[in-house]
């Protein structure tokens, strides 16, 4: 047989292939997904990253950043909000201050009110802001790093000790995982600033972040948005770090929603609409906007 | 579709099942007959499962890459059940059967239907060669002995239905003879 030859019996013998298709027994497609119901996925073979690896690592990608800011970046603005790079992160410093004390950790401060996220420490911000940049930096990295020192601890029973923050009662593990997720994004808010390109988190961060966020939806709906349409709702997020979570009150499934996991993280932390969300959803569009806008209360 | 599945939505994994499942258990009960496809057949879609990062759309389609998995855990599953020496030359015999960088089933199916309709066309000796030795896997030995011809005729005959097939299935194949 010449190459040629050879070649023709190649895609003859393809197309007899399709042209010899055979359906495969019934009870096959149900055996299949029988078995991918045991067998874990792919995203759940990922191991997510612990709460203290996502806050530690946050932290310090943070104050990395913080680090290689010019004087002249500290004045840009940190959009979407009003303060420069340097009041960003006399914001951030407040946060961590509020945090600390949340967790019943001693602070060079006094107790700060919670009742409004971006009003909380604005006393902080105040004295810094006739600070020096790289002194409100430093402060900041010092607090994260008290905080980290006592991570062994905070952590022993995480996902069962509950603290209040900003008036939810917030378990000790999922507050760690938002305090990596708030270092992230304001990361991104001062790569923006600076006309740097924005970083994703590591799979490991954002699987803990993503699955966070999602296992709570219930919880935050319920909670906050009583009057919300629901049903059970799949949402899958696509790329290394997200997965497939189930969630609603159960029974037959009215909303199939389809994201990226970090375009959902993003959404998450208000730095994409919810009605700008790249989603693919079939079923009750309401149920997904819904389920949007309480995975936005996770931005604290 | 398949960066669903890699987040572990199994009715992603269900819909490329219901659209592959034919052509892959085709591809296996050609290679290990009826018994084994249906294993063969699962073990491909679980494969898919496991590791949807294999897939790799930039150097093929999902078609292809589930086609070439299909071809291999037949190989895997003849020599495991000992018919390693009968069946390896079937096998080998199959390993050109690439399938197609064609995303699109339905104008594989086209494809299909044109084959289905050359190789009605052959003269009986021509297309009784070429479906003992492409979809029964026989060497040209083997296919001359089942038709009771000399080898040489029996390569003739696949030359020339090849041919004949190929010219009918212009432009799915363009090529150029020696």
């Amino acid at each position: 047989m010449t190459n040629s030859q050879y070649k023709v019996a190649s895609e003859v013998g393809a197309l007899l292939a399709h042209a010899g298709s055979s359906a495969p027994p019934t009870e096959l497609r149900n055996r299949l997904l029988h078995a991918a119901g045991v067998i874990p996925s792919m995203a759940e073979r990922l191991v997510p990253s612990t709460p203290s690896e996502v806050y530690e690592t946050q932290a310090k990608a943070f104050h990395d950043l913080c680090r290689s800011i010019t004087d002249e970046q500290w004045r840009l603005v940190a959009s979407p909000y009003d303060w420069s790079l340097h009041e960003l992160v006399a914001h951030v410093l407040a946060g961590e201050v509020y945090t600390a004390q949340a967790l019943g950790l001693p602070t060079d401060h006094k107790l700060l009110d919670g009742s409004n996220h971006l009003l909380t420490g604005a006393e902080i911000i105040g004295e810094h802001q006739v600070l020096a940049p790289t002194e409100t930096s430093a402060a900041c990295w010092k607090r994260a790093q008290a905080t980290i020192e006592h991570l062994p601890d905070l952590t022993v029973d995480g996902d069962n000790t509950f603290v209040e923050y900003h008036g939810w009662p917030f378990p000790v593990n999922a507050l760690l995982i938002a305090r990596g997720f708030e270092f992230w994004t304001h990361a991104d808010d001062i790569r923006r600033a600076i006309g740097a390109t924005v970083v994703d988190p590591t799979p490991n961060d954002l699987r803990a972040m993503s699955s966070t966020s999602v296992q709570n939806l219930d919880l935050v709906i319920a909670l906050a948005f009583p009057e919300a349409p629901t049903g059970t709702t799949r949402i899958v997020l696509t790329g290394a770090g997200g997965g497939t979570f189930d969630i609603g009150p159960g029974g037959e499934r009215v909303t199939t929603a389809i994201v990226d996991v970090v375009d959902y993280c993003r959404m998450t932390a208000r730095r994409l609409e919810v009605d700008k969300l790249p989603a693919d959803i079939t079923g009750d569009r309401k149920v997904a906007t819904a389920l949007w806008n309480a995975a936005q209360v996770f931005a604290m | 579709m398949v960066a669903r599945v890699a987040a572990g939505d199994s009715d992603a994994l269900a819909a490329i099942y219901d659209q592959y499942a034919p052509l892959i258990h085709g591809i296996a009960r050609r290679l290990v007959g009826d018994e084994g496809a249906s294993d063969v057949c699962q073990e491909v879609f679980i494969a898919l499962w496991r590791q949807p990062d294999r897939f790799d759309s930039q150097r093929g389609s999902l078609r292809t890459f589930l086609a070439t998995i299909a071809r291999r855990r037949s190989v895997d599953a003849l020599r495991q059940s000992g018919r390693r020496e009968a069946r390896e030359v079937k096998a080998s015999r199959m390993m050109p059967m690439v399938v197609p960088n064609c995303d699109e089933a339905a104008l594989a199916e086209v494809a299909a239907g044109r084959v289905r309709q050359a190789m009605a066309s052959l003269p009986d000796e021509q297309r009784t060669a070429i479906e003992l030795a492409y979809v029964q896997g026989l060497t040209f030995r083997q296919v001359a002995e089942a038709t009771g011809t000399p080898e040489g005729t029996a390569k003739s005959r696949l030359r020339l239905g090849l041919a004949r097939l190929a010219a009918a299935m212009e432009p799915e194949m363009t090529v150029e003879w020696a």
